[in-house]
C-alpha cells in the first residue's frame, strides 16, 4: 500500500502529469466559478481530448477538475449569491452576507483554506481506512440513506431566520417541486400536465440557477433601481491568518469528517453532506444566531464538506466501481475508454493508476490552495465592476448551464420561471434555501424510504435494526425536541418583552 | 422541352452527387442518456471508429429527460439528411412504447445498424450459494415473497425479465426497482439482494473476482470475454420462453434518403468491424458485433411482440 502510494506520487511527479494535473485543477477553478457549469460538463467535454493520452495522465486531468470545480463553485457563491455547483449552494448563506460587509477576502479565503483542508483530511482518512470506506459504502443500505437525508431536512430550522412557518413552506414547496415528474420507484408520472419534457421533472441545475442565479439578478434590478448599495464598495482584501482558520476547528472538524463518510454513501455526495456540516456546526454554535449573516464558520463547514467528499467518493469508484456522484461515474467510463477495467479487480490490474489518481487528488488539493489564493484579487476585482456589467455575464452562463443540462431549451425556461417564483417567494420572506433544500433532499428520501420499505418487506422496524440507524433517529428525534423548546422559548421570551 | 430535361438531369446530378459526397460536415450522434452511464460509455467508445471511417468530425450530445424520449424525439424531429443521428439500445424505444404512451414509435425511424448486443443476465452474491438460476427459483417458490429480484428501474429490461421469470417459472420473487444501475450494482456486492437482474457486462469484474456469480442470461452469453460463464444456461434453455437483452446502434430520422442511408450503413459496418472498436469492446466485456439494419430493426418488432406478452400475462394488475 504505501509502496504503491510513493510510486503513485512518483508518476504524478512527472512533469507533464503535473503539468496536466495543474491544468485540470485552474479549468475546474475556472469552470466552477461560472454560475450553472459544473465538474461532470467540464469531464465530458476534456474526455475525447484525453484519448491520447495514457490512462494516469488523462484521469489526472479529471481529477483536477473534479477537485477545482468543488472550491471555484463557492466563489461565485460568496461574490453572487450564485453557487457555480450544487455542492456550493450551501456556502452562499454565510459567504455572500461576507461579501456584502466587504468582507469578500476574507470570505474566499476562509472558503479555500476550508476546501484545502477538508481535502487533505478527507485524503487521510481515505488513503488510512480504504477497505473501512468500502464497507461504508457498501454496506450504506437505501434506510440509512433516508434517515441521513432526513436529518439534513430537519436541520433546516438551521437555516430559517425569521419565521418557522414560512420556512417550513418553504421547504413544502421544494418538497413538491422535487416530486415532479416520473417517479423513480412505481414510474407514476406526478404532475406532468402531459407534458413530456416535465417526464424527468424539474432539472435540478435549472432549480439551482433559477432559485439562486435569475432570482438573484432580479433581486439585484430591483435594488439598483433604488439605487441602493448592492455590495459594499469598498473592499478589504485581508485574508485570513492560518492561526484564525485553525482556531475554528470544530467547524472544519465538523465538515472534514462529514465530507469523508459522507462521500462514502453514494447517493448523498457533497450536495447533502454541505448542509449536514452546516446544520450540526450551526446547532453545536453558541452564537446560532449569527448564523446566515455571515459568520465565517458557515462558510468553513461547507467548504470542508464539499471537498472532503473527494476522497470519500473516490475511494469506492477505485475499489468497487461505484461512482459516488455524477463525475465520478464519467470517470469510470473513462477508465474503460482507457483500456482498464474498473471494479473490484482495479487494484489488482490497474494498481498503478489507482495509485496515481490517489496520489493526484492530494497534490490537486495542493495545486487548488495556491491558485485559489493567488486568485482571490481577481475574483474581488471582477465583484468590484459595476452591477450591470456582470449581470448579462451571470445570466448567460446561468442559462448556458441549464441548458448544458440536458442538452434542450427546456432547462432554460424553468429556471427564468423559477428565478421569477424564487424572488417573489424570497420578497414574501419565504427563504429560497429552503425550496432549494427540498429539491435537493426530498427525492433523496423519498425513493430511499420507498425503497428500504420494500426491502424489507413493509417493516418499518428496518429503520432501528442497525446500531447506526439507532443513532440517526435519536439525532433527529432530540433535534425535533430541541427546536420545539427553543420554539418555545422564543415566544415566551418575546410575550415578556411585549409585557 | 429539351431545357426542361436538362433542367431535372442538372438537379438529379446535383442530388446524386450531394449524396455522393456525403458525409461532408460533422455528424452528430444525439445519447439520450447523461455522460457516464453505459449507452454513453459504449458511445464514446465507438464515435472515434466511426468518425475515422465517416472522414469527418463526429459529436456526441447528451440530450437527456422524459425517461430516454427527450432525445429519441429530437432525432425524429431532426432534418433527415443523415448528419443528425441516434445511438441508443433497443430497449428504450420498446419499453416506452410498450408501457408508456409516446409521440413515436418503431416505424418513426430508419435503421442503419446494430454493433453492441449485450444479454440481460443474472447475479447472486456468491454468499447467497445458489448453484444456478433454478437453484434460486426453487428456492423462492419455498418462501414466496422472501427473495429479492432486484432490477434497475420499474418497466425497463431488467423489470420485464423478472416477470417472465416470476411468470412462466412460477416463481416468487419480490420484484425491488433501486432506480439505476450503480444502486443496484452496490446492492448485489453489498449481499443486500438475493439475485439481480441487469445488462451485462455490469459488475464483471466482482465476477471475474468469484464475487459474485453469474447464474442465469436472457440470452447467449457466447461474445462475453469472460470464458467461465459463456455456457450459462439461456432462458430459453430453462423452458423460460423469453429472449432479453439489449442492442445498441443508430438510428436517423423517417424518410433519410436512400443513397445516404447506404452510405452510413457501410461507415457503421466499417466502425463495427474496426480493430479500434473491438479494443474497446472486448475490454467493455463483449466483442461487438454487426446487424445490419434490418436486422436491427427486427430486434425492435421480436421485442415489441416479447414485451407486450409478458406485460399481458404478468405486469397487467
Amino acid at each position: 500500500m504505501f509502496e504503491g502510494l510513493i510510486g503513485g506520487f512518483y508518476e504524478c511527479l512527472q512533469p507533464l502529469n503535473l503539468l496536466l494535473l495543474f491544468l485540470g485543477t485552474f479549468l475546474g477553478l475556472l469552470v466552477g466559478a461560472l454560475p450553472g457549469l459544473s465538474s461532470p460538463m467540464a469531464i465530458i467535454i476534456l474526455l475525447p481530448v484525453t484519448y491520447s493520452l495514457d490512462p494516469l495522465p488523462a484521469l489526472l486531468v479529471m481529477i483536477g477538475v473534479y477537485v477545482g470545480t468543488k472550491l471555484g463553485g463557492s466563489f461565485a457563491a460568496i461574490l453572487l449569491r450564485t453557487p457555480g455547483t450544487p455542492a456550493s449552494a450551501c456556502t452562499a448563506l454565510d459567504g455572500f452576507p461576507m461579501a456584502e460587509r466587504g468582507e469578500a477576502g476574507l470570505a474566499l479565503g476562509y472558503a479555500t483554506y476550508g476546501s484545502f483542508v477538508g481535502g487533505l483530511s478527507s485524503w487521510i482518512i481515505a488513503v488510512t481506512f480504504i477497505p473501512v470506506i468500502s464497507a461504508i459504502a457498501l454496506k450504506s443500505s437505501n434506510a440509512d440513506v433516508a434517515l441521513i437525508g432526513i436529518m439534513g431536512l430537519v436541520m433546516v430550522s438551521a437555516f430559517t431566520r425569521g419565521s418557522m412557518l414560512k420556512g417550513f413552506i418553504g421547504v413544502c414547496v421544494g418538497l413538491l417541486i422535487g416530486c415532479m415528474g416520473m417517479d423513480r420507484v412505481d414510474t407514476i408520472e406526478r404532475f406532468t400536465f402531459g407534458s413530456l419534457d416535465l417526464l424527468t421533472g424539474v432539472p435540478f441545475a435549472a432549480a439551482l440557477v433559477g432559485l439562486f442565479g435569475f432570482a438573484v439578478v432580479i433581486s439585484d434590478l430591483s435594488l439598483m433601481k433604488s439605487k441602493s448599495e448592492l455590495v459594499a464598495t469598498k473592499f478589504r482584501i485581508k485574508l485570513p491568518t492560518f492561526k484564525q482558520f485553525f482556531s475554528r476547528w470544530k467547524a472544519w472538524g465538523t465538515g472534514s469528517f462529514m465530507g469523508a463518510i459522507v462521500g462514502a454513501v453514494p447517493g448523498v455526495g457533497a450536495d447533502g453532506a454541505t448542509w449536514l456540516a452546516y446544520g450540526t456546526v450551526k446547532n453545536n454554535s453558541k452564537k446560532p444566531e449569527e448564523f446566515g449573516l455571515g459568520n465565517p464558520d458557515g462558510v468553513i463547514a461547507p467548504e470542508t464538506a464539499n471537498n472532503g467528499t473527494t476522497g470519500g467518493a473516490m475511494v469506492p469508484m477505485l475499489t468497487l466501481g461505484i461512482p459516488g456522484d455524477a463525475s465520478t461515474a464519467i470517470m469510470i467510463g473513462a477508465l474503460y475508454l482507457h483500456g482498464l477495467q474498473p471494479g473490484v479487480t482495479l487494484m489488482k490490474t490497474g494498481g498503478d493508476v489507482v495509485y496515481g489518481i490517489l496520489a493526484g487528488l492530494l497534490l490537486a488539493g495542493i495545486f487548488m490552495f495556491l491558485i485559489a489564493m493567488g486568485a482571490i484579487r481577481f475574483f474581488v476585482y471582477v465583484l468590484r465592476q459595476h452591477r450591470s456589467l456582470l449581470f448579462p455575464f451571470v445570466m448567460i452562463f446561468a442559462s448556458l448551464g441549464a441548458f448544458a443540462s440536458y442538452g434542450t431549451i427546456f432547462p432554460v425556461f424553468a429556471a427564468i420561471f423559477l428565478g421569477v417564483f424564487g424572488f417573489i417567494m424570497e420578497e414574501r420572506g419565504f427563504p429560497v434555501v429552503t425550496i432549494v433544500l427540498g429539491v435537493i433532499l426530498g427525492p433523496i428520501i423519498e425513493f430511499n424510504t420507498r425503497t428500504a420499505l420494500m426491502l424489507s418487506g413493509g417493516d418499518w422496524t428496518t429503520f432501528i435494526s442497525t446500531w447506526p440507524r439507532v443513532i440517526f433517529i435519536i439525532i433527529i428525534v432530540f433535534l425535533v425536541v430541541n427546536e420545539i423548546r427553543q420554539g418555545f422559548t422564543r415566544q415566551a421570551m418575546a410575550k415578556n418583552l411585549t409585557l | 422541352m429539351r431545357f426542361f430535361i436538362i433542367f431535372l438531369a442538372t438537379i438529379g446530378f446535383m442530388v446524386q452527387s450531394s449524396f455522393a459526397a456525403f458525409p461532408d460536415k460533422t455528424i452528430r450522434l444525439i445519447v439520450p442518456w447523461k455522460a457516464g452511464g453505459g449507452t454513453d460509455t459504449i458511445a464514446r467508445g465507438f464515435v472515434g471508429a466511426f468518425a475515422d471511417a465517416a472522414g469527418v468530425d463526429v459529436v456526441i450530445s447528451n440530450v437527456v429527460g422524459g425517461a430516454g424520449s427527450k432525445g429519441v424525439i429530437q432525432v425524429q424531429q431532426a432534418k433527415n439528411d443523415g448528419y443528425t443521428l441516434l445511438l441508443n439500445g433497443t430497449d428504450t424505444i420498446i419499453g416506452l412504447n410498450t408501457f408508456k404512451k409516446m409521440p413515436f414509435t418503431a416505424d418513426s425511424f430508419e435503421y442503419v445498424g446494430g454493433m453492441y448486443t449485450t444479454p440481460t443476465y443474472v447475479l447472486a452474491n456468491k454468499k447467497r450459494g445458489y448453484t444456478s438460476l433454478m437453484d434460486a427459483i426453487e428456492k423462492s417458490k419455498k418462501r414466496p415473497g422472501e427473495l429479492i429480484a432486484g432490477v434497475a428501474a420499474k418497466y425497463n429490461a431488467h423489470d420485464v425479465m423478472a416477470h417472465a421469470i416470476n411468470g412462466y417459472a412460477g416463481a416468487k420473487f419480490r420484484i425491488v426497482a433501486f432506480g439505476g444501475g450503480a444502486n443496484l450494482k452496490k446492492a448485489v456486492l453489498g449481499n443486500e439482494i438475493d439475485i439481480c437482474i441487469i445488462h451485462a457486462p455490469v459488475a464483471l469484474a466482482a465476477v471475474k473476482e468469484g464475487i459474485l456469480d453469474v447464474i442465469g442470461t436472457g440470452g447467449s452469453l457466447k461474445n462475453i470475454t469472460h470464458p467461465p460463464v459463456k455456457n450459462i444456461k439461456t432462458l430459453k434453455e430453462l423452458n423460460i420462453p423469453a429472449e432479453i437483452g439489449v442492442t445498441r446502434g443508430l438510428y436517423a430520422p423517417k424518410g433519410t434518403p436512400k443513397a445516404v442511408m447506404e452510405k452510413l450503413s457501410q461507415i457503421m459496418e466499417k466502425a463495427a468491424k474496426s480493430a479500434k472498436f473491438n479494443k474497446f469492446g472486448n475490454n467493455f466485456g463483449f466483442s461487438p458485433v454487426w446487424l445490419t439494419g434490418k436486422q436491427f430493426r427486427a430486434l425492435h418488432d421480436d421485442g415489441m411482440g416479447q414485451y407486450a406478452d409478458i406485460k399481458a400475462k404478468f405486469m397487467s394488475k
